[in-house]
């Protein structure tokens, strides 16, 4: 059986990937230092429940992306011809409907919360021979639990570019968005301080809504990602120009007449298939060797490209709309 | 963000009279009445004649007299009770309550104040009323040793 190649990094990307990897191995020390400091703080708070949640969930990127990083560079084999690099979609697919079923759940927790008119109590500590309010530990909590992360999120993010990596991406941006929740949460407590109870599962229902709105961009993004999309930058928002320079480049041969390129994002890298229309038919296997190397010489991206040669090409309307 | 927080924060810290009652019992009760819910369990609450006594008893009147309030009991069972203190017709329960309470949909709890055979003692209160619970907890807090002594007085006897 023909293997699909294996797959290394240049050495660009791989510094990137590197340093990915101990930002988020630091990011995985950092959210269970949150876990741990917000879960002696939580009282009976619901915004601080839910905002406790968050971090939690927040683990399941980094790990996601620790695991799938190794195990999608796996050289092909027999079994898997194509290699591991869709590993990483399924590890995504699963950490996003968690998110998203996680962030129901909450949300309606919390509007049943306000439904029944639930009071927050939250009483004294007693902390240094002195009896104070829980909620003053709360926030310096809530603090750290937001402002850490931004920080990490933004390290973070031009590395997702970096090695094309949307796990790492969406990691990222969810880490930026922390602070979302954590002054939500802060704006929860200090309502319940100020006597309005119905402030902290009202604070809550705003945790679990953006914690809902990851896992709804998450999920889309797999899934349209396993359903063989059109490739499209980590920011998602335009389609990759990289399909179209492959074709221009096929094209630029004199002897390839008309060309046309699908490819697929799997993982980091792009498969496709390239159709072309040739002239000549003399040194046929050398030319599209050639070919086929100018293109993978394109960028690293390009990792299997298979050149089929046919007799003409249809122009569909809506195929050429990238 | 970062601004955002630290405004919010100076300006509420100076007026430090937080946490609030959602219901305003402390308000209410200063220099009134505190309405207290009790099921016999001695030693901490007995229920003999018409006053109650016992060590949680005791405690609730030293409590009361901090905010020169008067203290009316109600003796019935705990079931009873939760029910009128979510309701809000009582402010207070005691009656050998310990933190495994089953109760933490109906009251708030207040810290553990004393530990007697793996029972952590504490009181119930209405949910939500937190100046009121962070002033007991204070109020149990400062008389922990006072209170291991008065179990031990009890348990020798």
């Amino acid at each position: 059986m023909k293997l699909s190649p294996a797959f290394e990094f240049p050495p660009e990307q791989l510094r990137a990937l590197r340093k990915a990897r101990r930002l988020e191995w630091l990011t995985i020390v950092y959210l269970l230092s949150v876990v741990v400091v917000m879960y002696f703080v939580l009282g009976s708070s619901q915004a601080m429940k839910t905002a406790w949640l968050e971090d939690i969930l927040s683990l399941l990127p980094p790990v996601v992306f620790l695991v799938a990083s190794r195990v999608a560079i796996r050289p092909p084999n027999q079994r898997f011809p194509y290699g591991y690099h869709r590993a990483v979609s399924i590890a995504f697919l699963v950490a996003a409907v968690t998110l998203l079923s996680m962030g129901g759940w909450l949300l309606i927790d919390a509007v049943i919360k306000l439904i029944k008119a639930e009071h927050p109590t939250i009483g004294g500590v007693h902390l240094f021979g002195q009896t104070i309010w829980l909620g003053w530990l709360m926030l310096p909590a809530l603090v750290w639990s937001g402002v850490p992360a931004v920080l990490l999120g933004r390290a973070k993010l031009p590395l997702a570019s970096m090695i094309h990596d949307k796990v790492l991406y969406a990691d990222a941006e969810m880490n930026k968005a922390d602070w979302l929740t954590a002054l939500s949460a802060f704006v929860g407590v200090l309502g319940i301080g100020l006597g309005y109870w119905w402030a902290d599962a009202v604070a809550a229902a705003v945790i679990s809504l953006a914690i809902i709105h990851d896992g709804y961009t998450n999920l889309r993004e797999v899934v349209t990602n396993l359903m063989d999309e059109v490739p499209k930058t980590v920011e998602r928002t335009e389609p990759d120009r990289l399909p179209r320079r492959v074709e221009d480049r096929l094209k630029q041969f004199p002897w390839i007449l008309d060309a046309q390129v699908r490819m697929r994002e799997e993982g980091h890298v792009y498969f496709g298939e390239a159709f072309v229309v040739v002239d000549k038919l003399s040194d046929l296997p050398a030319r599209l060797y050639e070919a086929t190397e100018a293109c993978a010489g394109l960028d690293w991206r390009v990792h299997d490209l298979v050149l089929v040669v046919v007799p003409a090409l249809e122009r569909e309307s809506g195929a050429d709309a990238v | 963000m970062r601004t955002i927080v630290l405004a919010t924060m100076l300006l509420l810290l100076p007026s430090c009279d937080l946490p609030r009652d959602p219901e305003k019992t402390l308000q209410r009760v200063r220099g009134a009445m505190i309405r207290v819910g009790l099921t016999a369990s001695p030693p901490w609450t007995i229920y003999e004649g018409d006053q109650p006594r016992g060590i949680e008893v005791a405690l609730v009147r030293q409590f009361a007299e901090t905010f020169e309030a008067n203290v009316e009991w109600t003796n019935d069972s705990e079931a009873k009770l939760m029910e009128h203190l979510r309701e809000g017709h009582l402010d207070l329960i005691i009656g050998g309550l310990d933190d495994e309470s089953p109760w933490t949909t109906h009251a708030g709890f207040t810290q553990p104040y004393v530990t007697v055979a793996d029972k952590r003692h504490v009181m119930a209160v209405r949910q939500g009323e937190n100046r009121f619970l962070l002033e007991l907890d204070k109020f149990l807090q400062g008389r922990r040793a006072e209170i291991h002594q008065r179990v031990d007085a009890e348990a020798a006897r």
